[in-house]
């Protein structure tokens, strides 16, 4: 049975910050690295997996980036970097070590082709739609990818992104610019002549 | 982010620039850009189709499905803390930290006394000396083999004293 007092520390665990959690990790509190990995676990996981583009791999790295939170928490430093910035850039760079690995064949990483003759969006249901554009942005170059994967999976932002990568703003912007040219391109050709949302039908005769 | 000039015309290739750094949403794009992106809309319709082909490329990458954690994985992280022992962090972390601002000041030093000859040895020197004292009050040592299994941390402060030092050296090099 759980005792009030840990039940308190629970409680106090769950609504505490990241920067607290970090600090009690440095000082080997286990309870704090639990409720870190519960917050951030899902997170990481797509981060990797995106990068990486392989399930397996992802997981694998996740596990050691947790790993490398709890021997090094108290590299962290509260005030310098959001703990997310710092913890994705320690996920970003072990996906990238992996890549630099000498790479099996797998056939499970290989996205499916698109087919052209695919059917309009309006037609297509929602994990139909994720599964084109979570193959669109595998298609794209690494360093494009890692952007999009900060930005939207990790939901950094720019400048945090641009922290994680180690590039600056202005370079991380660039890799978006490209990203979102390549995947617009991409997912406009599988839009059918006249298929536009509400809001675009209504700015067909023009901005007011 | 760098101010975009005022361009007199906007034209289809500056609106894809413009959506695609700043996104679909107006209301996001430069105000003194807006009036000539507006004046595109209503007269290209290029342009209406990459505003569309932004918003749904916007929208699609919000909803990028999670990838949620395997059970196996949960446990695996779970069994972090039993499994690998946790260094000793706040000595470490002191060491390291009372070694870089020693380092550091050596590099006033040595950066000061540059114009004169033995300035590079007597950094070192120092730099010798002031380590050692640092080792010596955190119990720190080197990674010989009887230290093979001394937590992490404690390897990485040497390991930082001794890469400074290198450092140094190489900065001394013409």
């Amino acid at each position: 049975m759980t005792r009030p007092v840990e039940r308190q520390d629970a409680a106090a665990l769950a609504t505490a910050s990241d920067d607290t959690l970090v600090v009690r990790v440095a000082a080997g509190d286990a309870q704090a690295f639990q409720a870190l990995s519960d917050r951030h676990l899902d997170r990481t996981v797509t981060l990797a997996q995106r990068v990486l583009g392989n399930r397996a791999e992802a997981e694998d790295v996740a596990q050691d980036a947790f790993l490398r939170l709890w021997r090094n928490a108290y590299r962290f430093r509260p005030g310098e970097a959001r703990f997310t910035t710092w913890f994705y850039r320690i996920t970003v760079n072990l996906c990238l070590d992996r890549r630099r690995r000498p790479q099996m064949d797998d056939i499970e990483a290989v996205p499916d082709p698109v087919d052209p003759g695919d059917d309009a969006l309006t037609q297509l249901d929602r994990k139909e739609r994720a599964r084109i554009v979570g193959d669109a942005v595998a298609r794209l170059p690494d360093r494009q990818r890692q952007a999009v994967a900060l930005c939207y999976d990790a939901d950094l932002s720019n400048a945090e992104a641009a922290m994680a990568m180690e590039v600056s703003v202005g370079a991380l912007e660039t890799l978006l610019v490209r990203a979102r040219r390549s995947l617009r391109k991409q997912l406009t050709s599988l839009m059918p002549d006249g298929l536009t949302s509400p809001a675009g039908k209504a700015r067909r005769g023009g901005p007011r | 982010m760098t101010q975009t000039p005022i361009p007199a015309e906007m034209n289809e290739d500056g609106f894809a620039d413009l959506v695609d750094l700043h996104g679909p949403d107006a209301e996001r794009w430069p105000a003194h850009l807006r009036p000539a992106a507006a004046s595109l809309l209503a007269r290209s319709d290029e342009a209406r189709l990459i505003l569309e082909g932004a918003r749904l490329t916007e929208e699609l990458l919000l909803a990028l499905p999670q990838s949620p954690a395997g059970e196996g994985l949960r446990h695996a992280i779970a069994a972090i803390p039993r499994k690998h022992p946790h260094p000793a962090a706040p000595s470490p972390a002191r060491g390291v930290s009372l070694a870089a601002r020693a380092l550091a000041g050596l590099r006033r030093l040595r950066q000061n006394a540059r114009p004169y000859p033995l300035s590079g040895a007597l950094a070192s020197g120092m730099a010798a000396a002031v380590i050692g004292f640092i080792m010596g009050v955190n119990g720190l040592a080197l990674p010989m083999a009887e230290n093979r299994h001394a937590p992490v941390a404690s390897p990485s402060a040497t390991t930082q004293l001794a890469s400074a030092i290198d450092d140094m050296a190489l900065e001394q090099t013409p």
